[in-house]
């Protein structure tokens, strides 16, 4: 028989557990507005500057900007962005999950990673992957200013041919119920095709140091916009996980009560029986 | 010959500028660059500087920039400014 005062108190526990999974849940919820809101406002640029971008790159050849250059994949970076914080349900076993299928098929490639989050970081130095470098503080970073920071370093690497190709991991956000693991190439960028009935554009300065100070320009913003939709999947993440631990924690208070009123109910019972079985027994 | 041409200017992070104007002067690579409305396809790099642009009412704006990048096609001109805001008068 369950003891009454251990279920109490259990069912105590739960409660406030439940308490704090529900605020969490609502924080996230907030906070997944205003990343969506952010991520919203953040796309006219991104896509005026790609289309910028294609009508000055438009019919280049690769070898006209170091990072457009395409080179055999001998070694490969992988930027893959993860949160600081669990709690926030698959979000980044997902992603991991996602990447071991990208890496194994890349097999015969050198691997280098550029970690975001403290949880990427934990997994892959556990599991001895060669880490070139890593950041935290996706959450309280402006994206724009993390961003800059990585293609940065990204850029570097691929210009000074360290690596050959770079790849971007992230929480594709699909809706506040979905988010799915992607990978996007990010280095070299891939010049534009040549457009059909090219516009005949003034270039000032001359069309190749205009695309020397896009490209970087471009490669960044692709990556404020990867971020900011990281950004809005954690938080979408995590109202999930939180949402389904509060509902869990619920079922749990009813199961636990079920159960202690029932304890309570046979004690009741017990004591009865004993009061009667001593009544009969003194009228014997 | 069009009268206004279309200004929009955005930074990173939101549209600062949506509207239809009479003349845009901006802070180019080779200096001051005006344009008005039917110029030609022009994409330029920003100094860091003042965007002033007239309106349709004739009243002028501005706008601080610290660089970025310009295209003006089939009179509208998009800035892409790296970072700005609306500054007065």
């Amino acid at each position: 028989m369950p003891n009454l005062k251990a279920l109490r108190k259990r069912i105590a526990t739960v409660r406030s557990t439940q308490q704090i999974t529900r605020a969490m849940k609502m924080v996230a919820a907030a906070k997944l507005r205003r990343a969506q809101e952010a991520a919203e406002r953040a796309r006219p640029y991104a896509a005026k500057l790609a289309e910028m971008f294609e009508a000055v790159a438009a019919g280049v050849e690769p070898d006209t900007h170091p990072l457009l250059a395409r080179r055999e994949e001998r070694r490969i970076d992988l930027v893959v962005v993860s949160s600081d914080r669990g709690l926030c349900g698959g979000y980044n076993s997902n992603l991991f999950r996602h990447l071991a299928k990208f890496v194994r098929e890349r097999a015969g490639q050198e691997l280098g990673l550029v970690v975001v989050g403290r949880k990427g970081f934990e997994y892959y130095r556990r599991r001895g992957t060669s880490i070139v470098s890593q950041q935290v503080g996706i959450l309280t970073t402006p994206p724009a200013t993390m961003a800059a920071a990585l293609a940065a370093e990204v850029a570097g690497r691929f210009e000074r041919e360290e690596t050959d190709a770079v790849y971007l991991a992230y929480n594709r956000f699909r809706s506040a119920i979905s988010q799915t693991p992607g990978v996007v190439p990010l280095l070299p960028v891939a010049p534009p095709a040549a457009d059909e009935r090219p516009v005949d554009y003034i270039f000032e300065p001359p069309r190749l140091e205009l695309l020397g100070r896009l490209v970087p320009r471009y490669l960044e913003a692709l990556v404020t916009q990867a971020l900011l939709e990281a950004i809005a999947s954690e938080h979408a993440a995590r109202m999930t996980a939180m949402g389904n631990a509060t509902t869990n924690a619920t079922d749990m208070i009813g199961a636990l009560t079920l159960s202690m009123n029932r304890a309570r109910q046979a004690t009741i019972t017990k004591e009865l029986m004993e009061v009667v079985g001593g009544a009969e027994a003194l009228k014997g | 010959m069009a009268e206004v041409l279309r200004l929009r200017v955005y930074t990173r992070e939101r549209q600062l500028v949506d509207q239809d104007v009479r003349e845009v002067t901006a802070p180019g690579v080779y200096g001051e660059i005006g344009v008005l409305p039917d110029h030609a396809a022009l994409v330029t790099t920003l100094e860091p500087g003042v965007l002033s642009y007239k309106d349709t009412a004739g009243a002028v704006a501005s706008v601080q920039v610290t660089g970025g990048f310009a295209e003006v096609r089939d009179n509208v001109m998009t800035v892409l400014a790296d970072a700005g805001a609306a500054a007065a008068g």
